[in-house]
């Protein structure tokens, strides 16, 4: 097994490097004849991504064979901000290597610097993501991923919690509740990019995940936001020059606490 | 022969976090509120309460050690190297004194003033040949907790991993307050050492102190016949473990290292097939709703064990990522032998009992375990009708009802398994949940 994966342009596999590894440590890249992809479900069980760029996005592109490696995510960002934003990217593996090899080479220059960082062999769950990708979203819209930003921003100042509400023929409100006070951000449909809303749906999001996953929007093209009651956010990035990342995020909802009572006692 | 309720693990005012006016009065006082007849002395190791009981205790003619009228037996627990805590049994005061001689070369603190639980730098099985050439008794307290304890995640596995060649000398384990007979027979390696179901009182406070005992049958109270007793010898036994109901004891439930909420599953209510949908934080749990919850936590527990699940308050709360933690009931699900308990013929039965100030508590909407209103009634219940577990489990419910209508009504459905628990961890005990 082996496979060479370039880009001329270092920008887009460092954007997606850098927004994956804030939201898990370790993950595995398939790569088949076809696309690579990587699937993965956050440790803390809230949210799941899977990104896919198909094998004509990329500059060059060599397998002949699956291939799956597993690999700290912190270290392959910590190689890939040695690369300058216009650097060629290229990564290979060679199965008898036990490690990827990340070659950058600065443009129009013959100049180039190459990283290797082992593989970890890890246990990675299986992810039953098609019940996911074929939920019916009742309420789906194209948005300027900087309204999103903002409204976090806003929603910060209250709780780490984001509310999105979607009204037919009306357009979308975030808010935020907390013992301040609260916060509301309306959109009316003239403000959304692509609409498809039918009746109202509403969640409740945490900013944490939110964030984190926003980091990709530099090198977003186009942001797809779904929202359904009772049912995991979908948001789906367009990525420049290609590929998509589909994101699922878990509704957080209210519960309340037991009365509880503490002792001295430590066993 | 004759029936000794024991409670075989406490501590002392030389320990941290323990009451300061627990002392031999207070805890006679308590032994019979319970029903007790033995109590351990905790930490006989430390020099000031080691002449404390020595000064106080008296020998019978059996060679039991006493007090007015409740008995004795030398014990401590021991930190060892590789952070396990171990309970220690003595014959008498001249082994107490030997074994301290022989521990202080490799303890920074058995010899001062908080070194109620001394900590020595010695492995599991060195120190068990330690207490067992000197005619110490010796197995592993709270066995399963996620904390200090022998089969705690990511530590060992069986006994033989622990203690080696030195196992043969092993004869007990403490099953600690959040496990039962029931969760530690999962455990093939278990099949032939004696279980003991001991407080590890910090407070005479009748909540702590009996909160779990062992009936000894046995000839007199003595050391030898307790010994006989765990080695099943001679027909001595233990014909009954009681102690909390795991769901109540504070780490039976799987939880956040650092903000301590309780990790749990529930059914969603409306039915959603995808891998994950909703989950709540509130100020301690942590709560996923999924359709299958019981296959999700499955699922959950498995990558907890290899030290990979995130709290997701933490992350939330603090941006920082602390690990899960398993409980005790999650850690025997990862590490059994057994879907279902295999229990040995000689194991006696085990009783998942309720505190009754719990009750007293609950039936009242009172919160603290130590309120003047729930000590006062638990005080005029006892002299009124019978010490505690008498009350729990034999007295009439109509002489409860007397009493109380709701009280008995608890007691009722407890000993009908009719109760149903929030349960514990992450150091917060279990609460019973009841619908006057």
């Amino acid at each position: 097994m082996s496979f060479t994966l370039k880009l001329e342009n270092s920008r887009i596999l460092k954007g997606i490097v850098e927004t994956l590894a804030s939201i898990i440590d370790e993950t595995e890249f398939m790569v088949t004849p076809k696309e690579f992809t990587i699937s993965a479900m956050d440790p803390s069980r809230i949210c799941l991504l899977k990104l896919s760029i198909k094998k004509d996005n990329f500059d060059d592109y060599k397998c002949s064979k699956e291939s799956k490696v597993g690999l700290n995510l912190d270290d392959l960002d910590k190689i890939l901000k040695r690369c300058a934003a216009n650097d060629s990217v290229e990564i290979d593996f060679n199965e008898k290597d036990q490690k990827i090899k990340i070659k950058m080479q600065r443009e129009g220059t013959s100049r180039t610097r190459t990283f290797s960082l082992a593989l970890l062999d890890i246990d990675i769950e299986e992810i039953p993501m098609e019940n996911l990708l074929n939920i019916e979203y009742s309420s789906k819209w194209v948005i300027d991923p900087e309204f999103l930003v903002e409204a976090i921003k806003d929603a910060e100042i209250y709780s780490e919690i984001l509310n999105m509400k979607s009204i037919e023929d009306q357009g979308l409100v975030f808010s935020s509740t907390g013992q301040i006070g609260e916060m509301n951000y309306e959109l009316e449909l003239d403000e959304l990019i692509e609409t498809d809303i039918s009746g109202t749906s509403s969640g409740a999001y945490s900013l944490t995940f939110l964030k984190a996953i926003l980091k990709i929007s530099s090198i977003t093209e186009k942001l797809e936001i779904s929202l359904k009651t009772d049912h995991p956010l979908k948001m789906m990035f367009n990525l420049l020059e290609g590929g998509e990342l589909f994101y699922f995020l878990a509704p957080r909802v209210e519960e309340a606490d037991f009365d509880e009572d503490e002792d001295m006692d430590e066993f | 022969m004759d029936i000794y309720n024991s409670d075989l693990h406490i501590h002392s005012p030389h320990s941290i976090a323990v009451s300061k006016s627990l002392n031999l009065d207070t805890m006679v006082q308590t032994c019979k509120k319970k029903g007790l007849n033995i109590l351990g002395t905790g930490d006989i190791l430390q020099p000031e309460w080691l002449k404390y009981m020595e000064s106080n205790l008296d020998k019978d003619e059996d060679a039991a050690f006493k007090y007015k009228d409740i008995y004795f037996i030398l014990q401590t627990e021991i930190e060892d190297q590789e952070s396990i805590h171990q309970v220690v049994f003595f014959p008498d005061f001249n082994s107490v004194r030997e074994i301290q001689k022989k521990l202080n070369p490799y303890s920074k603190n058995i010899l001062d003033e908080w070194g109620g639980r001394p900590r020595v730098n010695l492995s599991p099985a060195e120190l068990v040949d330690i207490v067992a050439d000197s005619g110490g008794l010796i197995g592993p307290a709270h066995a399963f907790t996620p904390f200090k304890a022998i089969f705690r995640q990511n530590k060992f596995k069986t006994l033989k991993e622990c203690y080696q060649d030195a196992i043969k000398k092993v004869t007990f384990i403490e099953l600690g307050l959040s496990a039962n007979t029931d969760l530690a027979d999962r455990l093939s390696c278990l099949k032939d050492v004696t279980f003991l179901s001991n407080s590890d009182a910090h407070s005479q406070n009748p909540r702590s102190l009996g909160r779990e005992f062992n009936k000894f049958d046995i000839d007199c109270p003595s050391f030898e016949e307790i010994q006989l007793a765990l080695e099943r010898k001679n027909n001595r036994k233990i014909t009954l473990n009681l102690g909390l109901s795991p769901m109540l004891g504070k780490y039976y439930n799987m939880f956040c290292h650092k903000c301590r909420r309780r990790v749990l599953f529930k059914k969603v209510k409306k039915k959603i097939d995808t891998i994950f949908t909703q989950y709540s934080i509130s100020e301690n749990f942590i709560i996923f709703y999924t359709n299958d919850p019981a296959k999700a936590k499955e699922n959950y527990i498995d990558q907890t064990a290899k030290d990979k699940m995130i709290c997701p308050a933490c992350q939330e709360k603090l941006k920082k990522n602390f690990k899960i933690k398993l409980g005790v009931s999650e850690r025997i699900d990862v590490i059994s032998t057994y879907d279902k308990p295999q229990h040995p013929d000689h194991r006696p039965p085990y009783i998942n009992a309720i505190p009754l100030i719990d009750i007293i508590r609950s039936v009242r909407g009172i919160k603290s375990t130590s309120s003047k209103t729930v000590l006062n009634f638990y005080d005029k219940i006892i002299k009124e009708l019978a010490p505690e577990f008498e009350i729990l489990i034999d007295t009439p419910i109509n002489q409860i009802e007397n009493f109380d209508k709701n009280l008995a009504s608890v007691i009722k459905a407890f000993r009908n398994s009719e109760i149903d628990y929030t349960p514990g961890g992450g150091g917060i005990y279990g609460q019973i949940k009841i619908d006057l």
